[in-house]
């Protein structure tokens, strides 16, 4: 006997894991059709399918996020660990070997230059973009504030997280995973249209 | 040009599960609608398509329809495509003494 509820799960999957405005009227579609007598079996085909699609077209953006995360979270690992050594000289504490500290400062300094106009450009990304996936999932965080609290749990973390841990490789990996996420989720602009075009949203824009 | 051919076809009624019916029918093969989308956001983005929400019904969850309409540019380049395939189409040895 065919159930006469869709699956709860299969509804849940299209409304968060299809990107833009297209999840809530594709998930409206497919309880329609489901209404009208379709399958369980061709619900979770119907629901599979359209996750596949979603992630197919939107490969570039996801890998626009990925090469602008690694921009950003690789200077910021560095460069809170060339800060410490910086530090350390500024205030002559404790002194490792020479080569080490010399490769920390010269990242620390490439990021004292560079890092600020990585900052503008997130923010300048971020603040152009529509927090849609964000207001879904956290209604209550403004624009602002959700680029706030990513910025902020972001730092936190590095704070927070043991120097030994974050001193090591695998400490990269929650500050990359974390930006990741967030750029994924800021990923579409105010009309509800792709951000994939970061290089053809900045030029008409003034600083 | 399915997905913009089946739009013209359902003219104000078009949203996602009459398009989808409409291409089903008229090629004979399952389309799952998740596709149909895909290609529909593609269309729109190159404006080729408009989309506005509409009303919601207890049948879709209290979920609003999405109703497609193709724009003046859509329909040019419905037209562009069409005398293209005609050109291409004749004088095929193929196809000589059918009609199209």
């Amino acid at each position: 006997m065919r159930s006469s509820k869709p699956p709860v799960q299969a509804t849940w999957l299209v409304e968060h894991l299809i990107p833009g405005p297209r999840n809530e009227a594709l998930a409206g579609d497919l309880l329609e059709q489901f209404s009208q007598g379709r399958s369980v079996t061709w619900y979770w085909r119907q629901v599979l399918v359209a996750i596949l699609t979603g992630f197919l077209t939107e490969w570039r953006i996801f890998a626009w996020a990925a090469v602008v995360t690694v921009c950003w979270a690789i200077p910021l690992y560095y460069g809170r660990f060339g800060n410490k050594i910086l530090a350390q000289y500024a205030f002559g504490l404790e002194t490792h070997r020479w080569f080490l500290p010399l490769i920390y400062a010269t990242v620390s300094f490439t990021w004292l230059a560079f890092g600020p106009i990585c900052f503008a450009s997130v923010m300048y990304w971020v603040m152009t973009t529509d927090l849609t996936m964000m207001r879904k999932a956290f209604p209550w965080l403004s624009l602002l504030e959700g680029y706030l609290a990513v910025a902020f749990s972001t730092f936190l973390l590095l704070a927070l997280l043991p120097p030994a841990f974050v001193e090591n490789t695998v400490g990269l990996l929650p500050v990359f995973l974390g930006m990741l996420v967030s750029m994924w989720a800021f990923r579409r602009d105010s009309t509800g249209k792709r951000t994939a075009k970061f290089f053809r949203i900045l030029p008409p824009r003034s600083w | 040009m399915m997905v913009l051919l089946a739009l013209m076809r359902l003219g104000e009624d078009a949203y996602g599960v009459p398009i989808s019916r409409e291409i089903e029918q008229q090629s004979g093969r399952a389309v799952a609608a998740g596709t149909v989308y895909a290609a529909l956001e593609r269309l729109e983005e190159k404006d080729l398509v408009s989309s506005e929400l509409g009303e919601s019904t207890p049948q879709r969850g209290g979920r609003a329809k999405r109703y497609f309409r193709i724009t003046k540019k859509g329909l040019r380049e419905v037209r562009e495509a069409r005398s293209a395939l005609i050109n291409l189409w004749r004088g095929l040895r193929e196809f000589e003494g059918e009609r199209a």
